[in-house]
């Protein structure tokens, strides 16, 4: 319920503060209170409830029209028709047919995400650091303390559980967050509040983002010292071996940070449709450009392999690529100005 | 489900029925819109809102502070003569909509 009040406050902040408009955002709260409390009485679970209550809330203008405070001036501040209906608080969807994304599925996406980071980058550190066993093992095996069989053996036997876990993280992750795939593809429609709300989200999470990369970046600095130090203070294979261990370990978990952090924040990124998710490239990307580029780059190999092998002429064929760069280039705009 | 501009010019009238018994508050009101359409109108909370502030301005309805048992301060509102005498009119004004348009919907049986 944060949320929408939140949301409320934040619509309301755009018309003066009069008691009309004070009486109209406490006879809207209040209406919206008691019927969250309704659905969670018949059974729905809080995001549900939330959602439902956003999609009857209807558009703040008309009130405001009633009360002679008609038309928003601003418009031209916003970039796009999402942001000026969101901002108007038009939270009841009656337009293109697009997917909408409802307050409960935003938020169990981020959800999942979070667990996603979390499983993918103890993954990939599992993968680094897969050989570490093996190496400790053969190092210990130079200094005698286990023969060399023995130490081959268990090597290769954790580094095999250690990637068999990993892939098995890497499938769960995966069919997890399977079903969120829709929202990177498809141009969907997210009412203000969720909007809203996702964007404060996004916005508490990065100061974690930024700790989580300087965490990374310094661990995987560290990581070169056991190398380091190995090299300078022996270099024979008993020493060499664990220290090259200790620094995958540790250039494994700089990565798990590396990854958890750009999880995480891919999620905002997917949800605000923003960047390379954004409605422009998946509009681009409806209306066949996309296809065409996959195409044209394998059709452009093929060519360079059969010319390249039939003339012989290595040292020349690699011209076809700049060709072909130039060309799509010259396609590209031709495309573009035909829209 | 019917969308707010198809019924627009009725919300009035729906809103004016549900107060002739007895008076409501805004929760309320809603509520039994939904029920009474049997879910195939859900009116938005701002359209709610909107009406019954244009119903109050035109005198067609009293608002007053209420207590429910909860302790919650509510908005109640009751309706007035000029309310009844105005739902009378847009009861005959619907039945006079519905005779002429009734004209011009084709009958899907005499295809």
């Amino acid at each position: 319920m944060e949320v929408i009040k939140n949301y409320l406050e934040s619509i309301f902040l755009a018309y003066p503060n009069t008691p009309e408009t004070q009486r109209a955002k406490e006879e809207l709260w209040a209406m919206m209170e008691d019927r969250f409390g309704e659905l969670i009485r018949e059974g729905h679970n809080e995001n549900e409830a939330v959602g439902i209550v956003l999609g009857e809330f209807g558009n703040v203008e008309e009130i405001m029209r009633d009360l002679g405070y008609g038309g928003r001036e601003e418009t031209a501040n916003f970039h796009s028709a999402e942001e000026f209906s969101s901002a108007a608080g038009d939270t009841g969807k009656e337009n293109s047919g697009e997917k909408t994304v409802t307050y409960q599925e935003a938020v169990e996406y981020v959800q999942e995400m979070e667990k996603a980071g979390i499983k993918i980058g103890l993954g990939v550190w599992m993968c680094v650091a897969s050989p570490s066993v093996l190496l400790l093992m053969l190092g210990l095996s130079f200094s005698r303390v286990i023969s060399q069989q023995a130490a081959v053996a268990l090597g290769i036997t954790a580094a095999a559980v250690l990637v068999a876990a990993a892939v098995g993280l890497f499938l769960y992750s995966g069919i997890r967050v399977q079903k969120y795939g829709v929202l990177k593809e498809e141009m969907f429609w997210m009412d203000g509040a969720t909007r809203q709300y996702m964007e404060e989200l996004r916005d508490a999470f990065r100061p974690v983002f930024t700790a989580h990369v300087i965490v990374g970046t310094v661990i995987c600095i560290i990581s070169v010292i056991p190398i380091l130090a190995g090299a300078v203070l022996s270099g024979a294979e008993e020493v060499m071996l664990p220290s090259i261990s200790l620094s995958l370990i540790l250039a494994g978990l700089g990565v798990f940070f590396f990854i958890n952090a750009g999880c995480r924040h891919s999620c905002y990124t997917v949800l605000l449709q923003e960047k390379e998710y954004s409605r422009e490239k998946k509009e681009k990307k409806r209306n066949g450009w996309k296809s065409f580029e996959d195409t044209y780059w394998i059709l452009v190999t093929a060519l360079y392999f059969l010319i390249s092998f039939g003339t012989r002429r290595w040292g020349s064929t690699w011209i076809l690529w700049i060709v072909a760069a130039a060309f799509n280039e010259f396609m590209g705009k031709r495309m573009r100005r035909r829209r | 489900m019917i969308s707010s501009d198809v019924i627009r010019g009725y919300n009035d009238t729906i809103i004016l029925f549900l107060l002739l018994k007895s008076p409501s508050y805004g929760y309320e009101i809603s509520k039994r819109i939904r029920e009474m359409s049997g879910g195939k109108y859900i009116i938005k909370e701002t359209t709610l809102y909107s009406a019954v502030t244009r119903l109050e301005k035109n005198g067609c309805v009293t608002s007053f502070a209420g207590n429910e048992n909860s302790g919650k301060r509510r908005t109640y509102y009751r309706i007035t003569e000029k309310g009844r005498q105005y739902y009378r009119e847009k009861c005959q004004e619907w039945s006079l909509v519905k005779e002429v348009v009734s004209h011009f919907i084709a009958d899907p049986t005499e295809e």
